[in-house]
């Protein structure tokens, strides 16, 4: 096998309870690309198997890039395929997870890993370079995110080992319970934590200590070492060093994002408030991905409680967005949402849909097992969020997230705020027509920065002759071409601070492939319809778009709004934007109506 | 004489440092064959980078029965000649912080050379949990960084 690379996939099956080492084909890793690529390509010839995808037997995919487990800066995400049942309908879903993790895996010798099947009883993998034990979870089933990676640890007598974890709400279905690496690095958004939970997997466990040789070292080591350093000096690599996911908000005066479930909007002045009151009081350090040299992740103090993870978009989600607006709360809300291995944001989505209902009198204290939920009401926000874990009381609704309880429900409809079944980021769609277009094009696509801003991207992503939505995607692309070679979507596809002449660049040195920008965009770009078509094949719809919510499009619902300078969504601009984007493309459009669903 | 200082407040983990030491000194990347090696308390979000610090009376020159570990007089480094070394990890128990590393690959010891001077792991590190400094700066630099939380607390009324 080629410098860079492993050649390998470990092949888990939890019901036989056996592991394998296949080869990679060398075409597959050809163009010198691999994470989210080898994914797709995997999982476009499961997809034609005789396991159902929506079976707990399907399989769940990590990979990486040539990129991981080297020098090379922003180096530590993983690409995470598997069948997602939270988008409406369920289908392949693709999500970056960051941390530390996929370095491990390089290191342990793989450049995938594929886990089907199903164990009868809990148990956590144990993978010590090829080696792969299949323990017991009984003692660890019921654990927190927090005990459960330190039991592992401390029971294998190695506290270097990453271990990727469920919680209780994995363990007990919840749809959008996430994976949690290293206590504070989490993979939402594709339901993992629930594909975990039904494959009776509490943990994958790993340490390698195999290492990643490179074809040219001396030039991968300066181009690296040139790299970081300049996004070290870079004014909004600084920026988000110095006050993580938060930088944006306040002082570039654009507000925008939503409050009570997008009844409100933002101020920068409030914003700013908000973003001060955690710096000064509650932040007190920070952490890295592996191999990073901007440290976006913050670690929080609360009392005697150190923690990290705390990102804009699940501390909004868990504040200002159901109605609470001191950092105490959000903090305590976050917490539980950490330890009980729960997407905050969907969790946060979640509440301030039941709030909004109950507030407008859609919903009552009887759905809610008798439980009133008003604006900011921390208190029954904790008690939903425990029933949602457990399934007890109204849990056993909710805990399908805020689509699928108002369906069953038959009763707040037209409040919840998503596309596709996938939960909305904080910033409300009404703030820019091209994050608007985003969201819509691609549903399923999440991340920490998602909520920035689209005036900030640079201009080298955002070109001024393209139309709206072809500026949507090129940053898709990037965001792509990230996850084919491990590196962070922040860092490449939002702030544009690696370009895809780096990657290149970088992607030579390693492999000595000879690689170009071009030739990776490219990649990246079949990427994109590798999963278009999986998207369709999975959910038997067409090529993955999804409508915004009517409620986007009304007249003018706030005052306030007028005065960030923002105007609401026109229905038919927005849908003119979406038809040129395929008329462009020579696809047709097969349009869902409101109506429709 | 400079060696590199390691300031653990600002440690955020991220491991470059062992990326880059690897790659520099062996050609491939494993924190496994890094010189400096970042031990974790992930849950009190605490990791603190360990690194030979070239005592000034260095005790593992002093039980190395093969008289592999030498200082190298030009930067002061304390290093290991592999030629004589036989892996008895004598040097690994009498050292204080247990700096040196055992290579994977030749069975000896390895530990920090400071790169002839211009230590990259410094360079890769944007956080400041490491420089390479001499007495006297370290020790101011320490007192900046314990009197910190006493600047915040006294500026905002919170303490930290």
């Amino acid at each position: 096998m080629g410098k860079g690379w492993t050649g390998k996939r470990l092949h888990i099956d939890l019901g036989l309870q056996r592991a394998w080492t296949e080869e990679i084909s060398p075409r597959d890793l050809e163009p010198g690309v691999g994470g989210r690529r080898l994914n797709g390509m995997f999982f476009l010839e499961q997809i034609s198997s005789s396991i159902s995808p929506s079976s707990p037997e399907f399989p769940v995919g990590l990979a990486v890039g040539p990129l991981s487990g080297t020098s090379a800066p922003c180096s530590g995400w993983t690409s995470v395929s598997a069948f997602s049942i939270l988008s409406d309908p369920p289908g392949y879903a693709h999500g970056s997870l960051p941390g530390h993790w996929g370095p491990q895996l390089k290191f342990a010798g793989f450049d995938q890993c594929i886990v089907q099947g199903r164990a009868e009883r809990p148990l956590y993998l144990w993978i010590d370079g090829e080696k792969v034990r299949f323990e017991n979870a009984k003692t660890l089933w019921g654990k927190d995110t927090v005990e459960t990676t330190v039991a592992i640890q401390e029971e294998n007598e190695d506290r270097d080992a990453e271990v990727l974890c469920i919680g209780p709400a994995g363990e007990k279905g919840v749809p959008f319970a996430n994976v949690v690496n290293r206590f504070s690095w989490t993979g939402d958004h594709v339901g993992l934590g629930y594909a975990f939970g039904a494959k009776n997997l509490k943990a994958i466990a790993i340490r390698g200590h195999q290492p990643v040789t490179l074809d040219q070292p001396d030039r991968f080591l300066e181009l690296s070492l040139a790299l970081r350093n300049r996004i070290d000096r870079d004014r909004k690599g600084s920026r988000l060093k110095e006050e993580g996911t938060l930088f944006f908000l306040g002082q570039n005066g654009r507000g925008g994002l939503g409050i009570k479930n997008f009844n409100e909007v933002s101020s920068p002045d409030l914003e700013e408030k908000w973003k001060t009151h955690y710096l000064r009081e509650f932040l007190y350090g920070r952490e890295g991905c592996f191999s990073c040299p901007v440290h976006c992740g913050r670690v929080t103090q609360v009392d005697r409680d150190y923690f990290g993870g705390v990102h804009l978009e699940a501390a909004w989600s868990l504040g200002p967005r159901i109605g609470i607006n001191d950092w105490e709360s959000t903090l305590r809300l976050y917490r539980l949402c950490q330890k009980q291995g729960l997407d905050p944001s969907s969790a946060g989505s979640l509440l301030s849909w039941i709030m909004n209902g109950f507030e407008e009198r859609v919903l009552t204290a009887q759905d809610l097992g008798n439980n009133e939920c008003r604006w900011g009401d921390v208190e029954a926000a904790l008690r939903l969020l425990d029933w949602v874990v457990t399934g007890e009381e109204a849990g056993e609704i909710f805990r399908q997230g805020s689509l699928r309880a108002a369906q069953r429900l038959g009763k707040g409809l037209d409040l919840v705020a998503h596309v596709k079944g996938m939960d909305l980021p904080v910033r409300d769609p009404r703030s820019s027509m091209e994050y608007a277009l985003g969201l819509a094009l691609f549903p399923t696509e999440w991340d920490y920065l998602i909520s920035m801003p689209p005036h900030d991207l640079p201009s080298s992503v955002a070109s001024p002759g393209d139309g709206i939505a072809d500026q949507a995607v090129a940053v898709e692309e990037r965001k792509i071409l990230a996850d084919l070679t491990s590196l962070c979507p922040l860092v490449v596809a939002r702030l544009s601070l690696i370009s895809a002449s780096d990657i290149a660049g970088l992607t030579a040195a390693a492999t000595g492939m000879d690689s170009d920008a071009q030739t990776l965009l490219e990649e990246a770009r079949k990427t994109m319809q590798v999963e278009k078509t999986l998207s369709g094949v999975s959910n038997n719809e067409g090529n993955g778009w999804g409508p915004l919510p009517r409620r986007f499009f009304k007249e003018q619902s706030y005052a306030a709004y007028g005065a960030y300078g923002a105007s609401p969504l026109s229905k038919s601009d927005f849908e003119k934007e979406v038809s040129r984007y395929y008329d462009g493309k020579g696809e047709s459009l097969p349009w869902i109506t409101e109506k429709e669903r | 004489m400079n060696w590199i200082s390691v300031l653990p407040e600002f440690c955020t983990g991220c491991q470059s440092c062992e990326m880059v030491c690897s790659l520099s000194h062996e050609g491939s990347s494993c924190p496994c064959l890094s010189r400096i090696q970042v031990k974790k308390w992930g849950e009190i979000a605490l990791y603190f980078p360990i690194v030979c610090q070239h005592c000034g009376d260095a005790p593992c020159i002093t039980v190395c029965p093969t008289k592999a570990r030498r200082r190298i007089p030009e930067t002061g480094a304390v290093v290991t000649d592999e030629k004589w070394c036989v892996g008895c990890k004598s040097c690994i128990y009498a050292c204080p912080y247990s700096a040196p590393v055992i290579n994977p690959k030749t069975g000896k010891t390895i530990t920090c050379d400071l790169c002839g001077g211009k230590p990259l792991c410094v360079e890769a590190c944007t956080v400041g949990a490491l420089a390479y400094t001499s007495d006297g700066k370290h020790s101011i630099e320490r007192k900046r960084v314990l009197g910190q939380p006493i600047i915040h607390g006294l500026r905002f009324g919170v303490w930290r």
